[in-house]
């Protein structure tokens, strides 16, 4: 689900993970910029000069989010209700419980 | 050790995202001190809902012959209260503190597991809600926290040819504590792997928290306790809802089947609910009474020895039923022996106050408050493993004096200790001191004043759960105190969270380690960073940050643990 407004992300960039950084860091080392991101090498070269290693990038540690554990909970409980009130609602719980499973499953881990 | 550096990246021009935006980072997150907080805020949600509840239960028994609640509804509504207070309080905020403290305490950047972590946090909270939506339907379970067969059957087996509960009250028990259990399992599963995987370098065993001791235990417990009351539960929905007769005793089942499964996994609740407790106990008083806690391993290693036991204890919950004389002695010896590592336990936390610089913050007087309460509900306890006087005071206000003296003076005691003293950590602010103070003063005189007399009640034969009583008993006076002392109970919670609002809004600035903190979760900053620590601490001792503050007289220059 995403919004149609653009906005710009200057102040807090997009997440990215450990293993770009370091390989960001081990090109850098040894002098080579990184062809498509210019701007990142310079700055990641920058950091590598001397530069206190301050954190800009915090989620890159952090857990990734996920939608599934909350969506497989809801089907849970709809799947509940349907039990002590109505069998459809209990099929629905099933098909949103069993999507759910999937869709944890299938979901791309960085 | 490698350090990790992270480094600044240009921004990008992209649509933004639903976990973006405030309300998607929650729904989304996989945070363990997101997730912690959202069980602390659900926790302390159901507890206003659990309270309430015991408010009526006393407005009810303030007076004889009392009518304020039909029957029907005052049995729904103690039987809820004991649940929500149990599995829908105590729990999940115990769980919270656990989230939100336990990685930073040992040095981890997140959970082992955090999808499953999210999942068993919505779990709780949509199964509290399903549970409370039994009241949408008239319809919420009524036959007490412990949901005894065969009164929860669906079939005759009551007699009389009467229907034992035919409505669907029992099936919100039944499912709503299934899904609570899973809940419970995925966050066990997550605090063992943690725990025995990911500490710091140099955090040993021998070195780590007791908090975060007692959070492995409490996981291992869960994990051991759990399956008995699932297949209990499970093994109910067969006999009401496909035929079966498990507990049906003419024809060929056995109602006292569920006791067992009910108490295997009933009794260690009770330490489930009081081990993280003592943990915290045991982060609070040495940093308020500035010494280092006496017996470590004791402590420790008693926390363990209360977890093999509480497995060899249940069926003192089952004197009456007519036990067996040789398993009256037995359960009657292992609920005494119990009593010693419990009191290992306390005898040490004195120690660790004695000639201690003690400074009586709002945290330290919960905890004091913590060690006198428990010690009145524990000998209780001690009291009840006797067989005889068992048989004199089984299912009266003796009881249900000592299980609150257990989980208010204890559990909610801790959890307010605990809470006080890492609020300045999760929040970045500190907490209104006076308000505090205020608010302890009324808990221990609201507890003492409900609780209490409830012994003597007990003594004087007044069963529990009974709807009301006439006038000529004797029992009136003390009725009266008791819902006098419960409306004092409400206004010290309303203290609370009022504190709660206030300080949140406008609290003072705590800095990072408002209380001078041994332990790790105080190395970093108050709220932590999304990833706990820039870089990853080395222990070599068991106060890692008091090491760091005093280099010159660390622990790991004398001690050799």
């Amino acid at each position: 689900m995403t919004r149609r407004t653009r906005i710009s992300l200057t102040g807090r960039p997009q997440p990215i993970n450990v293993g770009d950084i370091k390989r960001h860091l081990s090109e850098a080392e040894k002098g080579e910029a990184v062809s498509e991101e210019q701007d990142q090498s310079q700055q990641v070269a920058k950091a590598k000069k001397g530069r206190a290693p301050e954190v800009a990038q915090e989620r890159a540690l952090g857990p990734q989010k996920s939608f599934w554990p909350l969506a497989l909970a809801v089907a849970l409980i709809i799947l509940l209700l349907g039990l002590v009130s109505n069998q459809i609602v209990m099929g629905i719980g099933v098909v949103l419980s069993v999507a759910a499973v999937i869709g944890w499953g299938l979901e791309r881990r960085k | 050790m490698a350090t990790r550096t992270i480094v600044e990246v240009p921004g990008v021009e992209r649509r933004r995202r639903l976990d973006e935006t405030y309300i998607g980072e929650w729904l989304m997150t996989t945070d363990h001190k997101k997730i912690g907080v959202m069980y602390m805020l659900t926790g302390f949600a159901f507890f206003l809902v659990g309270g309430l509840e015991a408010l009526l239960i006393r407005t009810q028994l303030a007076v004889p012959n009392g009518h304020v609640l039909s029957p029907q509804v005052y049995d729904q509504i103690f039987t809820m209260h004991g649940v929500t207070m149990i599995f829908l309080f105590v729990m999940p905020t115990l769980t919270g503190f656990g989230n939100y403290i336990v990685p930073l305490m040992i040095g981890a950047r997140d959970m082992a597991f955090p999808r499953l972590n999210a999942f068993g946090y919505w779990l709780v909270l949509f199964g509290g809600v399903f549970l409370n939506s039994s009241f949408l339907f008239a319809a919420a379970p009524n036959n007490g926290w412990f949901n005894y067969a065969p009164l929860t059957e669906l079939n005759t087996a009551c007699g009389n040819a009467v229907m034992c509960s035919p409505g669907i009250n029992e099936d919100f028990w039944l499912l709503g504590i299934l899904l609570l259990g899973i809940s419970s399992i995925a966050g066990s599963l997550n605090f063992v792997v943690m725990i025995l995987r990911m500490r710091a370098p140099g955090m040993t065993i021998n070195r780590m928290p007791l908090f975060t001791w007692m959070t492995l235990v409490t996981a291992f417990l869960l994990l051991f306790a759990l399956p008995s009351l699932t297949a209990a539960s499970v093994m109910m929905l067969l006999d009401r809802h496909l035929g079966t007769h498990f507990y049906t005793f003419a024809s060929g089942g056995d109602p006292l089947l569920w006791q067992h499964l009910f108490w295997s996994f009933g009794h260690p609740e009770v330490y489930i609910l009081i081990l993280p407790v003592f943990g915290m106990i045991s982060e609070i008083l040495p940093v308020f009474a500035r010494k280092p806690i006496f017996g470590y391993t004791f402590i420790a290693w008693s926390g363990v020895a209360i977890g093999f036991l509480s497995f060899t204890v249940w069926a003192h919950h089952m004197f009456a039923v007519g036990l067996p004389l040789i398993a009256q002695a037995f359960f009657a010896a292992s609920t005494t022996l119990i009593a010693i590592p419990t009191a290992v336990k306390i005898f040490n936390w004195i120690a660790t106050i004695w000639f201690g610089k003690v400074s009586l913050k709002v945290p330290m007087l919960f905890a004091l408050g913590f060690i006198a309460m428990f010690l009145i509900g524990g000998l209780d306890g001690a009291a009840l493993a006797l067989v005889p006087f068992d048989y004199q005071v089984t299912d009266t206000y003796f009881v249900v004096s000592h299980l609150h003296y257990v989980l208010f003076g204890g559990s909610v005691f801790g959890i307010f200790a605990g809470f006080y003293y890492w609020f300045p950590k999760i929040s970045g602010k500190l907490m209104n001191e006076r308000l505090g103070q205020v608010q302890f003063w009324l808990t221990l005189i609201g507890v003492n004043m409900t609780f209490f007399s409830m012994h003597i009640l007990g003594l004087l034969g007044m069963p529990r759960r009974i709807y009301t009583y006439p006038d000529n008993l004797g029992w009136n006076e003390m009725n009266l105190l008791q819902t006098a002392g419960a409306f004092i109970l409400g206004i010290a919670i309303m203290v609370f969270f009022w504190n709660l609002i206030i300080s949140l809004r406008s609290g003072e600035p705590a800095g990072d380690d408002p209380w001078d903190a041994f332990t790790l979760e105080w190395d970093t900053t108050s709220p932590p960073a999304h990833y706990n620590f820039l870089k990853i601490p080395t222990v070599r001792s068991r106060r890692p940050f008091y090491d760091k503050k005093n280099p010159d007289i660390a622990d790991w220059k004398t001690a050799t643990h």
